[in-house]
């Protein structure tokens, strides 16, 4: 739950009403001068006093506390919340809330508004269609005049949630064995200190350290400040690239693909940092986006800010710009997840530039059968010949990239069991080997 | 953890065509002055009024700030018709905030509205009492007809200026040390 005390500086606006109600009794009061009767100004005197009369009478300023949070699990996401006016001539009744739907997530329900003593409490149910990754933005609280005349918005000081769906198998998915990868966490000492880890020994503290490193017993015998050091613990290495270059298939249908691949990839290094292993993201459209390899809670929201905001290219850049970028930032022999639909033959291209310059790749392409649309109007014996000859063709692809690596053809968006039979099995033989 | 929505119940809502019809039913009162017949202005004012209904009921939202319009119309032309009187002049005012209680109940707005909306409809009542109290004690003829317009043209500057200034009705900052 995240509770937002402060907020913005309320400004009052016109509505198009009000405008409207203005215009009524100005085009009343020339109809009554040009007929010369008086009843049409009666008619008139109403509209022209109700907007100012809305603004004056109505609160000077307005301002809310916003407490809202997301929950649900896999594809049901439900926001739920609570708006507290902070002031008293503030009635929860006449407020309304803007909540903007991120791509995506499709209506499950009609929201729901509660107008309980002092609050107005709402609840949105909502649905992913595939895995995905999303921030919601802070909702817009408006008060409105009874009238609809007048309206004065709200924005509360909260932060914006953050939805994630993933497939299931995400969770035990970083128990795999990588490459480098050693029995217990924490086996091999690495020569790097951090905050995390087995304890190493005290050190003077720099102004750069976190006060929950501080060692409060030695500092308080010895009168200076002393932190703790750690061992950081390492299991294994792991790279995951996302292809970000536009293909044959438009716009609409890539950027599809790369939100599930982007949901993929936070979630695939989030179940690797958690084992503690060293995870490094690159986006490639035009240029590389890279993360280098690293570890820990800050590792993670590193990856999720250069994911959301990777999306789909203008202009693709040639694969092996990509291949020789990735060695400026991450060593050769890490353990690569190409995540690429390999719509086209300079997608499938990438994998033996990867191979050639020393990162052992397994490609887990989400499918783009499963993620274009149907074209309307077609019966259902077409549209399964159709998938019949695509699926065929995809097949005929992804044989010619099996040469260079292993690839996983990600047809049900919401189940990664073949990717994690193909890990499982294809890591440790790799390793062994 | 997931929670599934309860079905709302679904409540039919008498108050707004109640409202309407009784709007409807002081047009009736300013059509029954029609030079033109009795029936023709009983006519236009149902039908300017149910219209505005219909746009409430069968229309989309993106309607709704407009649903009021063919009410107004039809209001529009008969005051223009209508002889000059006391009661022309109630019935047309009257015929506004009849119109404006029933915009208040939306049926989109939480229950109760109509109970809120006293202050909504104060400025405009209060205006037009004061208007029909110096109607009723000037006398008619052109010469006040003429000062009356002056005024309501002062008073559609003021207005013309609030609507470009709506700042004017924030509270003021708070000073700070």
């Amino acid at each position: 739950m995240i509770f937002g005390e402060e907020t913005e500086r309320s400004r009052l606006q016109w509505r198009s009403r009000s405008w409207l109600f203005y215009a009524v009794g100005a085009a009343l009061l020339v109809l009554g001068l040009a007929a010369r009767t008086p009843v049409p100004l009666f008619l008139a005197l109403p509209f022209l006093l109700a907007p100012p009369g809305a603004a004056l009478l109505g609160p000077r300023q307005a301002g809310a506390a916003l407490d809202w949070g997301v929950y649900g699990s896999e594809e049901e996401v439900t926001i739920r919340g609570r708006v507290v006016p902070s002031e008293p001539a503030l009635r929860p009744h006449e407020l309304r809330l803007r909540l903007d739907r991120p791509p995506g997530l499709l209506v499950r329900a009609p929201p729901r508004f509660e107008y309980a003593e002092g609050s107005l409490n709402f609840e949105f149910f909502w649905e992913a269609h595939e895995p995905l990754i999303t921030q919601v933005a802070v909702p817009e609280v408006l008060w409105i005049d009874p009238l609809g005349l007048v309206e004065r918005s709200i924005r509360p000081v909260a932060e914006g949630l953050s939805i994630e769906r993933y497939p299931p198998e995400i969770g035990r998915i970083g128990r795999v064995r990588l490459m480098r990868t050693i029995v217990l966490a924490g086996e091999t000492r690495s020569r790097a200190r951090g905050s995390s880890g087995e304890f190493f020994g005290l050190r003077i503290a720099l102004p750069s350290d976190p006060p929950r490193q501080i060692n409060w017993s030695a500092t308080a015998r010895s009168g200076r400040t002393w932190v703790n050091e750690f061992h950081l613990e390492r299991t294994g290495d792991i790279l995951l690239v996302l292809d970000l270059r536009p293909t044959g298939l438009g716009p609409e249908v890539d950027e599809r693909i790369v939100g599930v691949a982007r949901a993929a990839a936070l979630g695939i290094a989030g179940a690797f940092l958690r084992e503690k292993a060293r995870v490094g993201v690159a986006t490639y459209g035009e240029f590389l986006t890279a993360v280098p390899l690293g570890a820990g809670r800050a590792q993670r929201f590193r990856i999720r800010r250069v994911l959301m905001d990777s999306h789909v290219a203008t202009i693709a850049g040639p694969s092996e710009r990509c291949a020789i970028a990735m060695r400026r930032y991450f060593p050769a022999g890490v353990t690569t997840i190409l995540l690429a639909s390999l719509a086209d033959e300079e997608a499938a291209r990438l994998v033996p530039y990867l191979r050639r310059r020393g990162f052992p790749t397994v490609v887990l392409s989400p499918s783009p059968i499963t993620a274009a649309f149907d074209p309307p109007g077609w019966s259902e014996e077409d549209l399964a010949l159709v998938h019949r000859l695509l699926r065929l063709a995809r097949h005929e692809r992804i044989a010619r990239v099996w040469k260079d690596a292993p690839v996983v053809d990600w047809e049900e968006y919401w189940s990664l069991a073949g990717f994690q039979a193909m890990l499982r099995a294809g890591l440790g033989s790799r390793r062994r080997s | 953890m997931t929670t599934k929505p309860n079905a709302q119940p679904r409540t039919l809502r008498l108050e707004g065509p109640g409202l309407l019809a009784a709007g409807a039913a002081i047009a009736v009162g300013l059509g029954i002055w029609d030079p033109h017949g009795a029936l023709a202005g009983i006519v236009i004012a149902i039908v300017g009024f149910a219209a505005a209904g219909a746009l409430r009921a069968f229309v989309g939202r993106s309607v709704r700030p407009y649903e009021f319009l063919p009410a107004v119309a039809s209001l529009g032309y008969l005051t223009l018709v209508v002889p000059t009187s006391i009661v022309t002049d109630l019935l047309a005012g009257t015929s506004a905030l009849g119109l404006f209680v029933w915009l208040v109940d939306d049926p989109e707005l939480p229950r109760g509205s109509l109970r809120r909306s006293g202050d909504a409809l104060l400025l405009p009542a209060l205006g037009l009492a004061v208007a029909l109290s110096s109607s009723l004690l000037i006398q008619p003829g052109y010469v006040y007809v003429g000062v009356a317009a002056g005024l309501l043209v002062a008073g559609l500057l003021a207005v013309a200026w609030l609507l470009l200034h709506p700042e004017s009705f924030d509270a003021p900052d708070t000073p700070t040390i």
